[in-house]
């Protein structure tokens, strides 16, 4: 108990804590989309979009989220038109959008001098989350549920069959590019906590981790919260006791999540293949040979 | 030709007119309908048969996350009319190639169309579930539903269509497959290599007009294919 409540002593860790249960929620339930729909690398692109607004934006004497916001909503915003472009893949223009405006970042911090600490963008730094990142957080958290929340059904229709939810009336490229908003925020959000090279592992783990384990929607949904949550709580305490920075201490404990629900989703279907066995069962499972489709 | 009727692609000469309204890029038609290639989705998604369902009218649903009762309630009634109800709380990776294409026709259904638009519904499906389709797509057929198909299988299906449009850059022939299956239409469609012939009812049936042999069969006592008897013979005049 002690190991608990030890570190609420220290104001910054209940900042910490409060912050770091936003993000792992948001980017829990941020993952099940980038999950389904295929673009982890969406998350990647814009973490390095966010080092360089922030390094850009500083240079030029303006707030950090100033330019971590203006630079991610820009390439989420130029992913967005590029991919809508024939004969581009989403992958291909996160690529160039997004390695473009880190590459400038870094070039703007070359030729000026600035105080920024580095390391603590890349990697998260718990003692930097002040009451303004905590407010930033709780309204990139609201925006988010509300978004969800209002648009839950289309953006499930839309992850699972863009092409007909499109001829169904679904303004699908109005949810694509709400998405790619709302992944830029949850970044821009993330980066005090998780540290922006470490965002991509917090927007993939949490959902590759419950569908392993779970078989609906919204219990893939439910399911990547909690342990999007569990990893920023378990991980904020390994960071302050281990005095390792938050982020790999977050991605590292969600990363031991995915490894209990591979091994148990692994246990589980090595059961049911030798209880059908068992049972002189030799149908072929359901995910290789559905009955009735020919081999 | 579905794209185009969907609203997917641009109208780049002339004008697109569904149910009456003129159709452009971004603006499908309503009281549409439609059925994609089974391919087209990830059948690991997790969601059940009856989300599915549900998630062909979530255009016009309220934007909250869960589904009214009444909502719940018809795609009940679509699945149940479809005959697969007992699946309603199976998960999509479950089912069969048939199933699958039924819980499509439903999901187009829930939206409550007029016109339902099929790519290819028999492709990657075995001869009883084609034969099942056709059936379920005749009797919305005989109930006021609009339906078109685009289709390569000209003797299953075309066959058994009232009218087809063969399209080949231009419309090269419409009407009853009775007067559009010819060796004419067929080689300007798909070129040459194609021949009709008719079934004892006197429908037309395509076949290959020269039909090229793989194999005669196989040697049971050595396993080995048998060539076939003109190239068994050329085979023994090779030079060794």
């Amino acid at each position: 108990m002690r190991l608990l409540l030890e570190p609420f002593a220290y104001a910054f860790f209940g900042r910490a804590m409060l912050a770091g249960v936003l993000v792992g929620a948001l980017c829990g339930a941020l993952s099940v989309p980038v999950v389904l729909k295929r673009m982890s690398y969406v998350g990647h692109g814009l973490a390095h979009s966010v080092i360089g607004g922030v390094a850009i934006g500083v240079a030029l004497g303006a707030d950090l989220y100033v330019g971590a916001v203006v630079a991610t909503v820009v390439s989420a915003v130029l992913i967005d038109r590029v991919a809508a472009r024939r004969g581009l893949h989403p992958d291909a223009a996160i690529g160039i959008v997004t390695t473009a405006a880190f590459a400038l970042g870094i070039a703007v911090l070359a030729v000026v001098p600035t105080r920024l600490n580095l390391e603590a963008i890349l990697f998260g730094n718990i003692l930097g989350v002040d009451t303004r990142d905590l407010a930033v957080t709780a309204a990139v958290a609201a925006a988010a549920a509300l978004v969800l929340f209002v648009g839950y059904k289309r953006l499930v229709f839309v992850v699972f069959d863009p092409e007909v939810a499109a001829v169904h009336g679904v303004p699908v490229r109005r949810i694509e590019l709400a998405l790619n908003l709302v992944t830029a925020a949850v970044v821009v959000a993330s980066v005090r906590v998780l540290g922006a090279l470490l965002i991509a592992a917090a927007v993939v783990l949490p959902a590759a981790g419950a569908r392993l384990v779970t078989r609906s929607f919204a219990a893939l949904l439910a399911t990547a919260t909690v342990l999007g949550t569990t990893a920023s709580v378990v991980g904020l305490y390994a960071s302050f006791h281990f005095d390792i920075p938050s982020g790999p201490a977050i991605v590292l404990v969600g990363t031991l999540g995915f490894i209990i629900a591979y091994a148990v989703s692994g246990s589980a279907a090595r059961r049911a293949r030798r209880g059908g066995s068992a049972r002189g069962d030799t149908a072929p499972s359901a995910s290789t040979a559905p009955p009735g489709v020919p081999a | 030709m579905l794209r185009l009727l969907t609203g997917s692609v641009e109208v780049r000469r002339g004008s697109v007119e569904v149910l009456g309204a003129r159709v452009t890029r971004g603006h499908p038609p309503r009281g549409v309908g439609y059925v994609p290639q089974l391919g087209s989705v990830d059948w690991d998604f997790p969601l059940t048969v009856r989300e599915v369902v549900l998630l062909g009218d979530a255009a016009s649903s309220a934007a909250v996350p869960w589904f009214s009762r009444s909502e719940r309630r018809r795609a009940d009634t679509l699945l149940d009319r479809l005959g697969i109800a007992s699946l309603a709380t199976r998960s999509i990776a479950e089912l069969s190639g048939g199933q699958r294409q039924r819980m499509f026709l439903a999901r187009a259904l829930a939206r409550r169309s007029e016109l339902l638009l099929l790519d290819e519904p028999t492709s990657g499906v075995d001869l009883a579930t084609r034969a099942e389709v056709l059936r379920l797509l005749g009797e919305m057929h005989h109930e006021g539903l609009t339906v078109v198909i685009t289709t390569h299988d000209l003797n299953f299906v075309a066959a058994h269509l009232p009218r087809i449009v063969c399209i080949n850059g231009t419309v090269i022939a419409d009407g009853h497959p009775d007067q559009v299956i010819t060796e004419d239409v067929l080689t300007r469609t798909y070129g040459p290599g194609l021949r009709v012939v008719r079934d004892p009812d006197g429908r037309p049936v395509v076949a290959d007009a020269a039909p090229i042999p793989l194999h005669s069969g196989t040697d049971h006592r050595t396993g080995r294919i048998v060539p076939p008897a003109d190239e068994a013979g050329s085979a023994r005049n090779m030079p060794t």
